[in-house]
C-alpha cells in the first residue's frame, strides 16, 4: 500500500503548491522572450539602385537600375542579428564617343558598351536601434563577389572576370505592416559596397546605393 | 552599332620630334573591294587630303614641295571596302602611290607594332611611313610610323564628308606622340 499512497500524495500536492504560490515559480515566458521568438527569422526581398563611386565611376558613370538582394537573418539576442545575404548588381553604360586605349599600345575611339556585373554572397550581422513597428537598425556584411566586366568599340572587346572581396556597410529600417505571431514589413536602407575587384582603370570598384524591398519576419 | 569607330597606333620606335617634313599622295587607294572596282577612291579626294595636310601642319610638320622622295616621311591614303576585311599596320605596301611626279611603289613593308583591328567595310586608313630612295625593291623593307584606320567613314551610300573629316581630326587628335 505504500506505493499507492505515495502518488496520491504527490498528485495532490503539486496542485496544492501552485494555488499557494502561482508566481513563485513560472513556467511562463516573459513578455520579452516572448517577443524575441516571434521575430526571431527575418526573410529580407530587397530592389536595389545603385552608383558607382571612386574609379568605377570614371568606368561606368551611369546608375545601375538592375540590383536586387535576398537575405536571411536570425536574431541572436534581442538586437542582434547574423545573416546570409545574395546580391546581383549590373551596371552598364553606352557612350556615343569614348577613348579605349588597347593591349597593343593604339587607341580606339567611337561608341563604346560597356557592363559590369557583381554577384556577391555576405555573413552580415546588424544591431536594431529599437523594437517596435519602426525599427532602424546599422548592419555590415563580408564575403566574396564574381565580377564579370565587358567593354565593346566595334569589334574590339575586351572582358575581364573573377573572384574579389567585397563588403559592405548600411544603415535602414523596417516599417512593419501588420503584428501577429509573424509580420509583414517594408524596408529601406542605404548601403556603402566595397570590393577588391579591379579591370581596365577601375581600382576597388566601390558602389553607394539604396534599398527598398519587404520583409517577412517570423 | 552604329558610328564611326577610330583605331590608331603608333611606332614606339619613331621619333616623331625628329620628322619635319612629309609628301602627301594625290589620290586615295582603293585596297580592297568586293566585288572589284576601279582602283582609286573617287569621292570628296581632295577634301579628305586636305583635312590629313591640315592636321600635320597643325602638328608642326611642313609640307614637303621638292621630290616627294627626298621628304622625312610619306602619307598614304586607303579606301577599304567590301567584307570581312581584315587590316594589318602596312596594308599599302602592295601598291604604288602616286605622289605629285613621284611614283612610290610598296614591296615588303616593316613595322615594329602590330595589327590594330578587324574591318568590314568603308574604311579609310591613313599611314604614315618612311621614304627610301630609290623606292623599295623586292625584299626590302618600309617602315611605317603610325596608322590610323576611320571604320565606317567610306559607307556603301550616303557618304558625308563632315563626318570624314572629323574622323581624320579625331586620328590625330587621339595621337599626342604624333607632334613636332
Amino acid at each position: 500500500m505504500k506505493a499507492p499512497l505515495l502518488a496520491l500524495a504527490v498528485l495532490t500536492a503539486v496542485p496544492a503548491a501552485a494555488q499557494i504560490a502561482p508566481g513563485a515559480v513560472s513556467f511562463q515566458p516573459v513578455e520579452r522572450d516572448r517577443d524575441f521568438r516571434r521575430y526571431d527569422t527575418i526573410w529580407n526581398f530587397t530592389y536595389e539602385l545603385g552608383g558607382a563611386i571612386g574609379s568605377f565611376s570614371q568606368y561606368i558613370s551611369a546608375v545601375s537600375p538592375v540590383g536586387f538582394n535576398l537575405e536571411g537573418r536570425s536574431k541572436v539576442t534581442r538586437r542582434l542579428s547574423v545573416g546570409l545575404t545574395f546580391g546581383f548588381n549590373r551596371y552598364s553604360q553606352t557612350s556615343d564617343l569614348a577613348s579605349l586605349a588597347l593591349d597593343n599600345g593604339g587607341t580606339a575611339s567611337g561608341p563604346l558598351y560597356r557592363y559590369a556585373h557583381f554577384l556577391s554572397p555576405r555573413l552580415t550581422a546588424h544591431y536594431y536601434f529599437l523594437d517596435q513597428s519602426v525599427q532602424p537598425y546599422v548592419g555590415v556584411g563580408l564575403g566574396a563577389v564574381w565580377s564579370f566586366a565587358y567593354q565593346r568599340v566595334a569589334d574590339l572587346e575586351e572582358s575581364d572576370s573573377g573572384f574579389h572581396f567585397a563588403s559592405h556597410a548600411e544603415a535602414g529600417l523596417y516599417w512593419s505592416l501588420a503584428l501577429s505571431d509573424s509580420r509583414l514589413a517594408l524596408t529601406a536602407a542605404v548601403r556603402y559596397t566595397f570590393t577588391t575587384v579591379s579591370f581596365a582603370q577601375v581600382q576597388n570598384a566601390m558602389m553607394l546605393s539604396g534599398l527598398l524591398g519587404v520583409a517577412w519576419q517570423i | 552599332m552604329n558610328g564611326i569607330v577610330v583605331l590608331t597606333q603608333d611606332s614606339p620606335s619613331t621619333d616623331f620630334k625628329a620628322l619635319r617634313t612629309f609628301a602627301l599622295p594625290t589620290q586615295v587607294k582603293l585596297v580592297a573591294q568586293t566585288p572589284p572596282s576601279p582602283k582609286d577612291w573617287t569621292a570628296d579626294v581632295p577634301n579628305l587630303l586636305s583635312a590629313v595636310e591640315a592636321n600635320l601642319v597643325a602638328k608642326g610638320y611642313a609640307k614637303h614641295t621638292g621630290t616627294a622622295t627626298s621628304a622625312d616621311f610619306g602619307v598614304t591614303v586607303s579606301a577599304i571596302l567590301g567584307t570581312e576585311e581584315e587590316y594589318f599596320t602596312g596594308v599599302w605596301c602592295d601598291y604604288c602611290f602616286w605622289y605629285p611626279g613621284t611614283p612610290y611603289c610598296g614591296a615588303q613593308c616593316s613595322w615594329d607594332f602590330s595589327y590594330i583591328g578587324d574591318y568590314r567595310y568603308g574604311t579609310l586608313i591613313i599611314e604614315l611611313h618612311e621614304f627610301t630612295a630609290p623606292p623599295p625593291g623586292a625584299g626590302e623593307r618600309v617602315k611605317t610610323h603610325w596608322s590610323a584606320a576611320l571604320y565606317s567613314v567610306l559607307p556603301d551610300t550616303g557618304y558625308d564628308a563632315a563626318k570624314a573629316k572629323d574622323a581624320i581630326d579625331r586620328a590625330f587628335a587621339q595621337s599626342p606622340r604624333v607632334a613636332r
